[in-house]
């Protein structure tokens, strides 16, 4: 079982109570660690979270620019950006819920050469902050069969208040 | 001072005047006046629709109902934020599910599955959801009837992927069926029916009780390669075979005849084309069942992560010989359906805000006859003749 079938496997393992549980008991940081170590473990294995063998990249990554699209960790995101909407790279604006639950990217950092991995959060309970910059980027991204690698759902699913505010992009691991 | 109240200063007079000039013009042309009546008009015209899920948010959106033949916008149906679309096949009843959060963008979220009469636009019944269902890009196969129309099967995704099967007649829900894994609603041709697409490569198939509360589950033997080259969730249906496209070009055929599903084909339509095009888009595939032919749309210079990218030609194919029967430059949609009939049409909403209309050749090629604006995240578009 690679990575993302781990992920899978263990979301459709959690029932809502079950998801809503770990996020009431451990918060969303206990809750993004275990993640993140799941990825990290699981990196190690040999099969890659996507298969880079059909050809290049369809994003052209820059580092120095995190308010426009292309930037490296945005790979994957489908969303609006909110650091243009009063948050930052890794914080929701202020008032907003983080949500509960995430999709994973995994993103190629020009700077060092290493492949991150992103958990793109949704900031929830605000409205959609049509002011920032719309990005859609699916490198590694997949269908709602593989739904941890998947963006074009709003995963304020398992918060309290589940309006799309905007997007943000946390490191989580090295998948190399 | 502002505008607007300088504005209404310049206008007082014109004010003051009116109701002068609104007595003289009563008394000299009252014989002959008939003051209008505002009404609702009863029934949108009659003709074959094409319905658009103009998809929304940040708050409410609606199914667009267009004529087919005019492009004529004949109603809105009003449908809550992220609604998803079905309509039914004799194009007289549309259903949406939809978010109803107390706040609009907070507040405990209501979701409902809402019906609507077409001709006349009138809202209900109505049935509450269990607050799971995905709330998911317009993807058709995230709301879908069972083949013999008795049951809706709703999508969830918390994000456990479970389906949510309502009784139209009584709207009650009789189960929430857990679909570990796996994601889409595939109805079969007859029965209760349908199968939905596993991350491992199988699709699972399920049969629902006569009364809906139970189902029997059946497993099919991988079908494709979600890591090597996963299959997009649109399908296309041509008689007993429900084609897919995978992210480098590949048609499979499967057959949902049996108690599994079964791969009856797998062709390869980019086989020595030049250009490295691949198929991407959202309802990126439809059936021309009246030509036995596949629309598809395709990109050129296709990589990793462009898999959403919407047309630059969209491609007839004969799906059993793999044969590409006609290259169009349709540029800019990334969902479309295609009529039934014999002479059909093609509908698909582009990237610009579009509602595009192409006549199908007798050569299968592609020539636009219409657009109109549409609004949202129109990513459905849907026909039933």
């Amino acid at each position: 079982m690679n990575l993302f079938d781990k992920i899978t496997d263990w979301m459709d393992r959690a029932t809502e109570a079950g998801v809503r549980s770990v996020a009431h008991k451990a918060g969303r940081r206990s809750f993004l660690a275990r993640a993140g170590l799941g990825l990290v473990g699981a990196a190690v294995l040999p099969v890659l979270p996507f298969d880079r063998a059909t050809g290049g990249r369809a994003y052209a990554a820059q580092t120095t620019d995190e308010y426009a699209c292309d930037y490296w960790r945005y790979c994957a995101l489908d969303g609006n950006l909110c650091n243009s909407c009063g948050g930052t790279l890794t914080q929701c604006p202020p008032g907003s819920e983080v949500s509960k639950v995430s999709w994973v990217g995994t993103c190629h950092n020009p700077s060092d050469g290493k492949d991150y991995l992103v958990s793109y959060n949704d900031c929830c309970g605000r409205a959609e902050c049509d002011s920032s910059p719309f990005c859609n980027a699916n490198e590694g991204e997949r269908p709602g069969y593989r739904m941890g690698l998947h963006n074009d759902i709003n995963w304020c699913m398992a918060n309290a208040s589940q309006g799309y505010h905007c997007t943000v992009a946390a490191l989580v691991g090295i998948a190399e | 001072m502002s505008e607007p109240t300088t504005l209404r200063r310049c206008l007082r007079p014109a004010a003051l005047a009116l109701p002068l000039a609104l007595s003289f013009a009563s008394a000299t042309l009252a014989e002959d006046f008939v003051p209008e009546v505002v009404t609702t008009k009863p029934a949108i015209d009659p003709g074959a629709n094409v319905f658009v899920s103009e998809q929304q948010w940040i708050g409410a959106g609606s199914i667009a109902v267009f004529n087919q033949e005019t492009l004529k916008l004949q109603e809105q149906l009003p449908v809550g934020a992220m609604g998803l679309m079905a309509i039914t096949p004799d194009g007289k009843t549309a259903y949406a599910v939809s978010s109803y959060m107390k706040r609009i963008t907070y507040g405990a979220n209501e979701m409902a599955l809402t019906s609507y009469d077409v001709t006349t636009g009138v809202i209900g019944p109505e049935v509450i959801l269990p607050p799971k269902a995905a709330m998911a890009l317009g993807y058709a196969m995230l709301l879908r009837f069972s083949p013999d129309q008795k049951f809706m099967l709703v999508q969830n995704a918390t994000p456990a992927s479970s389906i949510t099967v309502v009784d139209l007649a009584s709207g009650a829900v009789t189960q929430e069926l857990p679909t570990p894994g796996c994601w889409g609603i595939y109805p079969a041709l007859s029965g209760t029916k349908f199968s939905t697409i596993c991350g491992d490569g199988t699709f699972a198939s399920y049969t629902l009780s006569e009364d809906g509360a139970s189902a029997e589950k059946t497993v099919s033997a991988p079908v494709f390669d979600a890591d090597a080259d996963p299959i997009f969730v649109q399908d296309a249906r041509l008689g007993d075979t429900l084609y897919f496209a995978t992210y480098k070009g590949k048609l499979i055929g499967l057959s949902d005849a049996g108690d599994a599903i079964e791969k009856v084909s797998e062709t390869d339509i980019v086989a020595g084309v030049e250009g490295n095009w691949a198929p991407g888009g959202y309802g990126m595939m439809a059936a021309a069942a009246g030509k036995g032919a596949l629309f598809i749309s395709m990109h050129p210079d296709a990589k990793d992560g462009s898999q959403k990218t919407a047309s630059k030609e969209i491609w007839a194919v004969d799906p059993v010989a793999g044969k590409v029967l006609a290259r169009s430059e349709a540029e800019g949609m990334g969902s479309f359906t295609v009529t039934p009939g014999a002479e059909p049409l093609l509908f698909g909403t582009s990237e610009e805000g579009k509602l595009l209309k192409f006549t199908v050749g007798e050569d299968y090629a592609l020539t636009k006859a219409g657009e109109v604006d549409v609004v949202g995240f129109a990513m459905h578009v849907a026909v039933t003749e």
